[in-house]
């Protein structure tokens, strides 16, 4: 096997398989008559380090095959933006529920081991989270963005445009499909969390070593609020990641998942003890952080309202004519 | 602190590979109003001015014919299978608008930086 030959080879190795003969041919037909034609004009035969020479001007085999790769990039421009926001997000999300549901643990078991496993646990939830959101986007960037995105973009209305001047947000489209996910998750990590009683599914907790307390059913409320919200604001969250006509919903969603949640959490802190048993501080902790979370979801909830209002208020005003000067 | 060009000669050499990339695809395609095979085509365009190397050509050749513009058949010839190419019907009806942009751009590009010589 001579030095094209390995080149070919080696290039060959390299290419998209159903095209690689043909376009090996085509790339050693072309080296082939260089070759040649520079024998015919020095009169005799090539060297060896000549050889060489030809084909490093030609590139390095894997340079060569990777520019006829369909996808020249894992993801692109138009979804990196989109890609760093996510990976943003859920890095900083995912990785600290864990530590917190650890701390909660050391804490409810007195067992400060249970925070540093929450440490171990999030370190891994990290790396898997990186390497999910980059499939999902890589997914996108190969199967998505022509006949999903470039659509999408097309469809912009200005009018949907910010007034006061604020920092890039993503698309409210790919919003919706990154809430359909997450609420998706959520849903099922709360059925993994249930057991179904006359086909209600009912919050219990699975037993862990020697966990000494149990959830009591004053936790139902908030958990089936929760997961009703969760369940709604997937299929709202996919029904407007496909029609953008129903985006404009997602405000009056959030305000109702808000809602929802606040009154379920409201009901759970009125029914009672939530752990059986001696829960210690951490019947003290939940109680807080459920307060804390009916805090923050009238923000949101007020949030929420805001925007649809402005929405509506702008929609309802013409747009004002463009004075020349 | 700002840089001079003259300390980044890669700023030049990127800004002069985007203005060429544009123009390689009307290139290509004007050679192809006659049939001809990649190394054929590479010495064609060399000897027309615009050098490019088989690691652009090849692949350019490809996406062309994936997007009709050109159609290609394999034949012998000295004695080797070499892959022929020729414009389209497609090719030529698009060969001749890019033609007319370029003309367009060119004309522009004429007038403007003649502009700009006269006030440096």
């Amino acid at each position: 096997m001579d030095l094209i030959d390995r080149y070919l080879s080696a290039v060959h190795a390299n290419l998209p398989r159903t095209q690689a003969d043909d376009i090996t041919a085509e790339i050693g037909d072309g080296l082939h008559t260089e070759v040649e034609e520079r024998e015919v004009d020095l009169g005799r035969l090539l060297t060896a380090d000549e050889i060489v020479a030809v084909l490093r001007a030609h590139g390095h085999p894997r340079l060569v095959a990777a520019r006829y790769a369909r996808q020249q990039a894992l993801v692109g421009p138009l979804l990196l933006p989109f890609y760093w926001r996510t990976l943003r997000i859920a890095l900083s999300v995912i990785p600290a529920l864990i530590v917190g549901i650890g701390f909660i643990g050391a804490i409810g078991r007195n067992d400060a081991n249970l925070f540093f496993a929450g440490l171990g646990a999030a370190w891994d939830a990290a790396l898997c989270t990186f390497a999910g959101v980059t499939i999902v986007f890589a997914l996108l960037e190969r199967y998505g963005p022509d006949a999903v995105t470039s659509e999408r973009i097309a469809q912009w209305d200005p009018r949907s445009l910010p007034r006061e001047a604020t920092r890039a947000t993503p698309m409210p489209y790919i919003c919706a499909g990154v809430d359909a996910v997450a609420n998706g998750i959520a849903a099922v990590v709360l059925l993994q969390l249930g057991v179904l009683r006359g086909g209600i599914p009912v919050l219990a907790l699975p037993a862990i070593g020697t966990w000494p307390v149990q959830p009591t059913l004053a936790w139902q409320p908030l958990y089936v609020a929760v997961l009703i919200s969760s369940i709604v604001l997937t299929l709202a969250g996919l029904l407007a990641f496909a029609s953008p006509a129903l985006l404009k919903l997602r405000d009056v969603e959030g305000v109702a998942a808000s809602l929802l949640i606040i009154v379920g959490a409201a009901i759970t802190l009125g029914s009672g003890p939530l752990f059986a048993g001696n829960a210690g501080p951490l019947e003290a902790i939940c109680r807080q952080c459920i307060v804390g979370g009916i805090v923050v979801l009238v923000v949101v909830a007020i949030k929420h309202g805001r925007d649809w209002l402005r929405r509506e208020r702008a929609a309802a005003t013409p747009m004002a004519p463009e004075v020349s000067t | 602190m700002e840089h001079s060009i003259d300390d980044r000669p890669e700023l030049f050499e990127n800004l002069r590979l985007e203005l060429r990339r544009g123009c390689l695809a009307l290139a290509v395609l004007s050679q192809l109003r006659e049939e001809r095979y990649g190394y054929t085509l590479r010495k064609a365009l060399e000897e027309a001015g615009l050098e490019i190397d088989e690691g652009t050509l090849y692949p350019l050749l490809r996406r062309l014919e994936s997007q009709g513009l050109l159609q290609s058949e394999w034949r012998e010839e000295n004695k080797r299978r070499k892959r022929f190419y020729l414009l389209s019907a497609a090719g030529t009806r698009v060969l001749g608008q890019l033609l007319e942009e370029f003309h367009r751009i060119n004309t522009s590009l004429d007038r403007m930086t003649a502009e700009t010589a006269s006030w440096t």
